[in-house]
Parts: C-alpha cells; sequence; structure tokens
C-alpha cells in the first residue's frame, strides 16, 4: 500500500526553494514559474519504495502575517492544504524550512512563528561563504528538529529524504518559556549556537548600481539594451522563420494538385502556423532577458530604483517586474502582480498592464511601421521606440487619473525587498527556462491562432472569393470601419484580431492575397490598396489610427481570463475591455481625422 | 531621532518606532528591525527614493517614508 506525504517547502523569497523543488521532483512537476518569482505553489511527486512524496514549492514569506496575495498563498497551502490540492489533509504531514548561515536570526524568527501550525519540521540549513559559523548539534538540541546543512548549492538528495523521515518521527516539542516572542528566542539562539562571525568583507556592487549617478545611468542602460535586443536581435531570426514559412507555402502550392487543399494549407495553414512562429524570437529573447536579470538579483533592485517614480502614479517598486514581464506577455504578468502589497497599487498594476506592448502587438506593429516608413527602416526602430515610450506615457496617465477615481484602501502601500546577494546567473538553466516558457507560449497561442486562419480563410474563399461571406459581413459593418478610413478588407482582421492581436497579420495576408493580383508581398499590396472611391486605403492617418487602436485596444481573450482569475469578479475584466476598447476607437477616428 | 536620518555608512541602533504595534511594525520586525538591533545605512536613492540597510546580516530596502517609524540612537 501505498502512502502519501505532503511535504511543503517553506522559507524567505530568493532563498532556494524552487532550486531544491526542482531538483527533488526533477520533470514531474506542473506548474512553469514565469520569471519574477514564485507567486503560485508548484507541485510534484516522487515515488519511493512505498511512500508517494508530494512536495508544494510555496512563495517566500518573512512572516506569518500575510500581506500580499502570493504570501497568503504559502499560508493557505499550510492551513488549507485540501483546498489546493487534491488530498483530504488540511495541512502538510511536513515542513523542510530553509535557513542561511548568513541571515541565521531573521530566519530562525520565522522558523518560531512556524511552530503555531503543529506540523513536523526538518531545517534546510545553507552554509554560505563568508558567513558565520554555527554549532549545527547545539541547534538541533534548542530548536527539536533535525537539521540538514549543506555548503552553497552542493546537496544530496539521499541525505534530505533520510532527514524527512527522522522529523516525521520527531515528536512536536515547544520551548513553552519563551514561546512568545519569536524575535527573542532567535537571538538567544543564535548567540548561542553562532561560533564564529562573519568574515565576509566582498565588494559592494550595490554602492555602484544603486548609485544616484551610475545607478540610473546603468539602469536605463541596461533597459535600453534589453529592448534594443529584443528588435535587432530577433530581426533576422523573424525573417528566417517568415522566409521558411513562405518556401513551404509555394511548395504547397506547386506540390498539391487539388487547387482547393492547396489553397487551404498554403493560405489558410501555414500563413497562420507562421504568424505564430514568428513570436518565438521575440518571446524567448524577453523571457531570457528577464530570466537573466532575476537570477543575477537585478530585478530587485530594478524594483528599487523604481519605486520612488511608480509611486507618484500610484503603483509600487513591485510594478516594475510584472510590467516588464508585460511586455513579454500580459499572463505572466498578472500572475506577477501577486507580490504588490496593497490593494490599490496591485489594481492599478493590473489595469495597466494591457497597455504593455506585449510580444503579440509586434507584429501588428512591425507591418504597420514598414507600411509608415516604406523607404527608411531607420525609422520604423525610431517608430518602435516611440510607440514603446508613448504607451508607458499613456499607462502612466491612465494610472495615475484611475488612481484619483478608485477608492480602494491604500493603508497597505508599502515598499520593501531583500536584496538578493549577487550572483552569475546560470546560462544553461535560464536559456531552458526561457525555452520552456516559449514553449508554453506556443502552445497556448498556437490553436487559436491557427483556427482562426483558417476560418479566416475559409469566409474569405466561400462561397466565391469575390462575394464572400466575410465581405457580406464586413461590408453589413462598414459604417464601424469608415470613420476608421477602412473598409471590409481591414475591419474583418481587426474584429478578429480581438481573440488574439497577432491575427490581424495573418488575417490580413488572407483577405488581400485573395483581392489583389500580388500575392507574393503583402506589404506592396497594401500600399496600393485604394478604396472604392481611388483613394489609398493605407494614409498617414488611418495607419497612425490603427498603431495607436492597437496600443490601446484589449483584444486578448487569455488576458481577460487571467484578469477574471486574479481580480477573482468579472467586473475588472469587463472594466478594462470596454474602457480600453472605447478609447482605441475614440484615438484612432481622431487620428484619421486630424492627419 | 528616526532611521531616516542616518548617514551612508553609518551605524546605530534601534530603539524603537513611533508607531504602536500593528500590522505594519511587525512586518518590520519580521524583515529585521526589532528593537536592540544594529544597523547600518547602506544607500540612499535619489529623489526622496528608498532606503537600503543592512540588517541581520540581510540587505532590505524600505521606502523612505516607511523607514521615518523606526526610531535609532547612534552607537
Amino acid at each position: 500500500m501505498t502512502n502519501e506525504t505532503l511535504v511543503a517547502l517553506v522559507g524567505f523569497p530568493n532563498i532556494g526553494k524552487t532550486t531544491l523543488f526542482n531538483t527533488l521532483t526533477g520533470k514531474n512537476h506542473k506548474i512553469v514559474n514565469y520569471p519574477g518569482s514564485t507567486v503560485d505553489f508548484g507541485v510534484g511527486s516522487v515515488q519511493k519504495e512505498d511512500t508517494q512524496w508530494t512536495f508544494i514549492d510555496t512563495p517566500g514569506i518573512v512572516s506569518v502575517d500575510a500581506i500580499s496575495s502570493d504570501e497568503l498563498v504559502t499560508i493557505d497551502a499550510l492551513t488549507k492544504t485540501n483546498k489546493l490540492l487534491n488530498t483530504a489533509k488540511t495541512k502538510p504531514d511536513l515542513v523542510i524550512y530553509f535557513i542561511t548561515s548568513s541571515q541565521f536570526e531573521r530566519h530562525l524568527s520565522l522558523l518560531k512563528q512556524l511552530e503555531g501550525y503543529k506540523i513536523p519540521v526538518m531545517v534546510l540549513l545553507r552554509e554560505e561563504n563568508g558567513a558565520p559559523a554555527i554549532e549545527i548539534d547545539t541547534l538541533g538540541a534548542l530548536i527539536h528538529a533535525p537539521i540538514y546543512s549543506f555548503e552553497e548549492k552542493k546537496f544530496d538528495s539521499t541525505h534530505i529524504y533520510e532527514m524527512m523521515k527522522k522529523a516525521l518521527n520527531t515528536p512536536i516539542t515547544y520551548d513553552q518559556k519563551d514561546c512568545f516572542d519569536p524575535y527573542k528566542w532567535a537571538q538567544k539562539i543564535s548567540e548561542a549556537t553562532i561560533t564564529q562571525t562573519s568574515t565576509s568583507s566582498d565588494f559592494d556592487f550595490d554602492t555602484i548600481l544603486l548609485h544616484p549617478i551610475t545607478g540610473m545611468a546603468i539602469f536605463s542602460t541596461i533597459m535600453g539594451a534589453f529592448f534594443w535586443t529584443i528588435f535587432v536581435l530577433a530581426a533576422p531570426f523573424i525573417d528566417g522563420i517568415a522566409a521558411l514559412f513562405d518556401q513551404a507555402a509555394i511548395m504547397v502550392q506547386t506540390h498539391v494538385s487539388t487547387p482547393v487543399l492547396a489553397d487551404a494549407l498554403a493560405n489558410g495553414l501555414i500563413t497562420g502556423a507562421g504568424s505564430v512562429f514568428v513570436f518565438v524570437p521575440q518571446i524567448f529573447i524577453l523571457f531570457f532577458g528577464i530570466g537573466l536579470m532575476e537570477s543575477s538579483g537585478y530585478l530587485s533592485r530594478g524594483a528599487t530604483i523604481l519605486d520612488r517614480p511608480l509611486s507618484f502614479i500610484g503603483l509600487n517598486g513591485r510594478s516594475f517586474v510584472p510590467l516588464l514581464s508585460g511586455c513579454a506577455c500580459a499572463i505572466p504578468a498578472m500572475m506577477a502582480t501577486r507580490s504588490i502589497p496593497g490593494k490599490k497599487a496591485r489594481f492599478l498594476t493590473m489595469f495597466i498592464i494591457p497597455l504593455m506592448t506585449c510580444s503579440a502587438k509586434l507584429p501588428v506593429f512591425g507591418l504597420l511601421l514598414t507600411l509608415l516608413f516604406i523607404d527608411s527602416p531607420s525609422h520604423a526602430a525610431i517608430g518602435l521606440t516611440a510607440i514603446y515610450f508613448g504607451s508607458f506615457a499613456l499607462a502612466s496617465i491612465i494610472a495615475a487619473i484611475a488612481g484619483r477615481l478608485i477608492r480602494l484602501e491604500s493603508n497597505q502601500d508599502t515598499f520593501h525587498i531583500d536584496l538578493p546577494r549577487w550572483k552569475m546567473p546560470n546560462l544553461t538553466q535560464t536559456f531552458m527556462n526561457a525555452f520552456e516558457q516559449s514553449i508554453t507560449f506556443l502552445k497556448g497561442a498556437g490553436p487559436i491562432i491557427l483556427g482562426l486562419s483558417l476560418f479566416m480563410w475559409g469566409i474569405t474563399t466561400y462561397p466565391s472569393p469575390d462575394h464572400s461571406i466575410a465581405q457580406s459581413i464586413g461590408t453589413f459593418l462598414n459604417p464601424l470601419w469608415a470613420p476608421l478610413g477602412f473598409d471590409w478588407r481591414v475591419g474583418i482582421p481587426i474584429l478578429l484580431s480581438f481573440s488574439a492581436r497577432e491575427v490581424f497579420v495573418s488575417g490580413l495576408m488572407v483577405t488581400f492575397a485573395i483581392t489583389s493580383e500580388s500575392t507574393a508581398d503583402l506589404t506592396h499590396s497594401l500600399i496600393h490598396a485604394t478604396l472604392p472611391n481611388g483613394l489609398p486605403l493605407f494614409t498617414t492617418g488611418s495607419t497612425i489610427g490603427l498603431v495607436l487602436f492597437f496600443m490601446v485596444s484589449m483584444q486578448c481573450i487569455s488576458t481577460l481570463a487571467i484578469a477574471k482569475k486574479e481580480s477573482k469578479s468579472w467586473t475588472f475584466p469587463l472594466l478594462i475591455t470596454v474602457f480600453y476598447i472605447c478609447l482605441a476607437y475614440v484615438l484612432a477616428f481622431l487620428s484619421n481625422l486630424v492627419f | 531621532m528616526d532611521i531616516t536620518k542616518l548617514k551612508t555608512k553609518e551605524c546605530a541602533t534601534i530603539i524603537g518606532f513611533t508607531l504602536p504595534e500593528c500590522e505594519f511594525v511587525k512586518r518590520l520586525m519580521a524583515l529585521g528591525f526589532t528593537e536592540g538591533t544594529p544597523i547600518r545605512m547602506l544607500h540612499k536613492l535619489p529623489f526622496g527614493g528608498p532606503l537600503g540597510f543592512e540588517v541581520k546580516g540581510a540587505k532590505v530596502m524600505l521606502r523612505r517614508d516607511d523607514a521615518k517609524t523606526i526610531l535609532v540612537s547612534l552607537n
């Protein structure tokens, strides 16, 4: 008979819980943690002899009094386990608690607070170079828990299993005398067990990186370099992928003999798949960059540097990571807002995340900027930079205004963050994580985009390309696009882009490939496209209007789903949808009118 | 005096808080800012930005307004 043992990994943030979790569970775990930090629990099981060990990786906490949603997840994992997992148990059978020798006293205080949950504890003590030396036997006798100590990253999982078994058989004992003040208790224990004080005298890089002048300069450089890499480094890969799919489409059209099938495959399926795959380089670079900043410890420095400016518009330094992730994808960004203390700052951050230039918007902007600056690619790059800055500026204005209007308690709006030690990032690990996240993205977005591309192809081909269903619907809805300067050929892709923004580009490919003679070059077709009255379809005004429309409009079903989940109500997703669509429409209309 | 008055690299000992024990003070204590603890000012970000302290072996950044509640005496 198999018995299940539930083990929760608990400790301060950035202490190595996830590293241990990954080592113990190998690949048998469910959650992909996006860069930023663990904001949800992770679960993984391992079968050893007759026991099934189920490990729960929890977000870091500093105290049992949770003030943010990610901390609440940890408390729930310890008190309402049955609500999180498929188990009858209300609490885990065992806690693995993390202590480091450099922050020994702080970590001990939390250990004392955990006693209240009456769960057996095994302590994992990481002995760091230059940190105080600790008398482990004395410590074990004082805290009544088995201790496994190891140096830096060298731990041996066989030993950990032995210690866990020992901890499960250790009766829970309390030191009744000074149970009440965990801080005095921790101080007393550390005085009794530290044999040699800290010898660390490393040069502190933070004196440069958080310096009023050099710190700000380095921050701007890193952010600038990060976004520059996204455009410049990804470009050849994107061109390569696009060319590959073009070749595939041509091959299919020449080799498949049934015309309908060839057309469906080339213009529906392959075009659709291509429009998904072209994102991968940018998504990958975004996740890789954020991963590097996280594993080196720079993300918390960035949050510190941005706390002051962000607090002016009602946000928090901790909004930095969600907003940065929002430049990759709004979904992990919405989840990352859990670490923001205070309802108001969290709400405002979630409110402006859809305005960030996520990777799904990039192909749309790429196409529109090529139309605007057909002769000078360098101007297109400037245009994209302007879009990024414009989005941040607009987001700031909206947050500042919304912050004045909404009434949510803001007394929990505090900012504090631990700066982890500087580390050389593990390149292989970061690379693998970014790869896994890109795959997750492809799996999530791929089927929707593919399905819609085929759908698009269907409604623009039947009953006949000259009088298709899409054309009928689009013409019927003409009053909707006319103020923006467009007809059904742009209107239908806009309509479909409400499921996912990137569909816009493949949608245009389908509508224009059919209505124009030149099927090879989309840009060419678009530039020469005219309205029935002979005027060009893509004017400066209407194209800038489209750029503004895609900057602002809320067009991602997955974002709405996660917004509903994170806000636990329908009001919030409905609010952002209506607000951003109306704003986007008005801006696009004004642009078409003015330019 | 309150902790924000310390100069960079100056050391002091925490003697109390300007607020009674509330959720926020509890959080500061959990971060390591307990009475009698020696601390050191490490960083002061410009334009009224957060302050960085060395406390119990950790490096903790606090928003300046939040830090004002901590009272210290110079060693």
